[in-house]
C-alpha cells in the first residue's frame, strides 16, 4: 500500500479502481515488510546467448552500488574483461590485451538483463518511468495478470506490456507489438527474498519475432546483498599507462 | 669432412627454418583470429542496427520533420547496445562499435530522406492538383 504514499499522482491519472484492486490483490498473499533499502549487490553470472545458430557462453561477476547507480561487470571466461557503467559513460577494460576504451552516450548505460533484475524493487518494474499506464488487471488461479498500455506517441511502434506475479514475485513479462502478437517474453524464477522484495536468480529472455530471433539466459548464484563492494571496484581506475579510446555514442 | 661440414649445414638450416616457422605461426593464427572477430563484429553489428532501428519510424519523422531530421538523423550518434559488447574482444568491440554507428546512421538517414522526399513529393503533387482545379474553373473548361 506504500506506492500511495511514493506516487499520488501517478495512480490518480490510471483506472483508480483497477489500480486499486492490482494493489490489493497483489500485496493480499504476501505483505512484505520492505524496510531495507538495495543498497549494493553482488554475485557470480553465467549468461547464455543464443541467436543465429550461435551459442555465446559468458562467466563472471558482477556488482551494482545503487546510490552511485554504477554497474560493474568482471567477465572471467571466455575473456578477462571489466565493464564500468555509469549515468552516461561505459568504461571497457581489459587488463591482460593492456586496452582500454572509454564511451560516453546521450542516455544512462545500461544492461538490460540486469535492468530487469532491478526493476523487480518497483511493482510495475520501471514500466511506469518508461511511459507506460496501467490498463487492466485479472487473475487466473493464483497468478495476477496486469495489462501496461505504452505512450500516446510510441503506440504505432510499441504494443502491451504484461506482467505475471504469483505470490508476490514476478514470473512472467510479455511485450507484444501493435497488433497483439507476442514481441518478447522474459521468465524469472529461482527468487530470492531480500528487503521485502523478490529478486529473480534465473532470467530468461526470448525474442520471438522480427528478424532476428534469440534466446538469452542469465543466472546470479552465490548473491550478497548490502555489503560493501571492495575498494577494487569502488576505487577503480585505469592503469595511467595503458591509452584508452574515447568513442562517442 | 666436405661431406660432413654441407650435413650439418643442412640439419642446422633446417633446423632454423623449422624454429622460424613455429614462432610466426602463433602471430599468423593471432591474425587469422583476429580477423575473423572483426568480420564477425561487422556481420553482428549491421545486424543489430537494422533491428534497433526503425526505417518507418524515421520515413515518417523524415516527412514530418524534413530536414531537421534528416540532420538529426545523420549528427546523432546512436548508442551501442552495451550487452552486444560483454564478453568480446577488443578487436571486436571496436569494430562493432563502429560498424553500428555507421550503419544506424545509414538506416536513419536513408528512410529520413526517403520520407522527405516523399513530403515534398505530395506537397507539389497537392499545389498542381488545386491549380488545375482552380484553372478549370476559370476556364471553363472541365480536364
Amino acid at each position: 500500500m506504500d506506492i500511495f504514499l511514493r506516487d499520488p499522482i501517478e495512480h490518480l491519472r490510471t483506472p483508480t479502481r483497477s489500480l486499486l484492486a492490482f494493489l490489493v490483490i497483489s500485496h493480499v498473499f504476501i505483505l512484505p515488510i520492505r524496510s531495507e533499502v538495495l543498497r549494493t549487490f553482488m554475485a557470480e553470472l553465467h549468461r547464455e546467448y543464443i541467436t543465429s545458430g550461435r551459442r555465446e557462453i559468458l562467466d563472471g561477476k558482477i556488482y551494482y552500488d545503487a546510490e552511485a547507480k554504477k554497474v560493474v561487470v568482471e567477465v572471467t571466461s571466455p575473456i578477462h574483461q571489466w565493464m564500468f557503467l555509469q549515468k552516461f559513460e561505459t568504461l571497457i577494460y581489459y587488463p591482460q590485451e593492456r586496452k582500454a576504451f572509454r564511451m560516453q552516450a546521450r542516455s544512462d548505460a545500461v544492461l538490460p538483463f540486469f535492468q530487469l533484475f532491478i526493476g523487480c524493487l518497483k511493482e510495475d518494474i520501471g514500466l511506469g518511468d518508461l511511459g507506460y499506464t496501467f490498463s487492466r488487471y485479472e487473475k487466473k488461479d493464483d497468478i495476477l495478470i496486469s495489462v501496461w498500455i505504452p505512450p500516446i506517441r510510441f503506440s504505432k511502434i510499441l504494443g502491451e506490456a504484461v506482467l505475471k506475479l504469483q505470490a508476490n514475485k514476478l514470473v512472467e513479462v510479455q511485450y507484444k507489438t501493435p497488433k497483439g502478437d507476442l514481441y518478447s517474453r522474459g521468465e524469472f524464477g529461482q527468487h530470492v527474498l531480500f528487503g521485502g522484495y523478490f529478486f529473480p536468480l534465473d532470467v530468461s529472455l526470448a525474442q520471438l519475432a522480427g528478424q532476428q530471433k534469440s534466446l538469452e539466459r542469465v543466472t546470479y548464484s552465490n548473491p550478497v546483498f548490502n555489503r560493501p563492494l571492495p575498494p577494487s571496484i569502488r576505487e577503480f581506475k585505469i592503469p595511467e599507462d595503458i591509452p584508452v579510446k574515447n568513442v562517442l555514442w | 669432412m666436405t661431406k660432413l661440414f654441407s650435413g650439418s649445414l643442412k640439419s642446422g638450416l633446417a633446423i632454423l627454418m623449422a624454429l622460424v616457422i613455429f614462432s610466426i605461426s602463433p602471430l599468423i593464427h593471432a591474425a587469422l583470429i583476429s580477423e575473423q572477430q572483426v568480420t564477425q563484429a561487422i556481420i553482428d553489428a549491421e545486424a543489430q542496427a537494422a533491428r534497433d532501428n526503425s526505417g518507418a519510424l524515421w520515413f515518417f519523422l523524415g516527412c514530418l520533420g524534413g530536414v531537421i531530421t534528416i540532420a538529426a538523423a545523420a549528427l546523432i550518434t546512436p548508442n551501442v547496445p552495451q550487452t552486444a559488447l560483454l564478453g568480446k574482444s577488443p578487436d571486436y568491440v571496436a569494430s562493432f562499435s563502429d560498424a553500428y554507428i555507421s550503419k544506424a546512421k545509414k538506416i536513419r538517414t536513408n528512410n529520413a530522406l526517403i520520407g522527405c522526399g516523399a513530403n515534398v513529393v505530395a506537397v507539389v503533387l497537392i499545389y498542381v492538383l488545386a491549380f488545375a482545379a482552380v484553372a478549370s474553373e476559370d476556364s471553363g473548361f472541365y480536364y
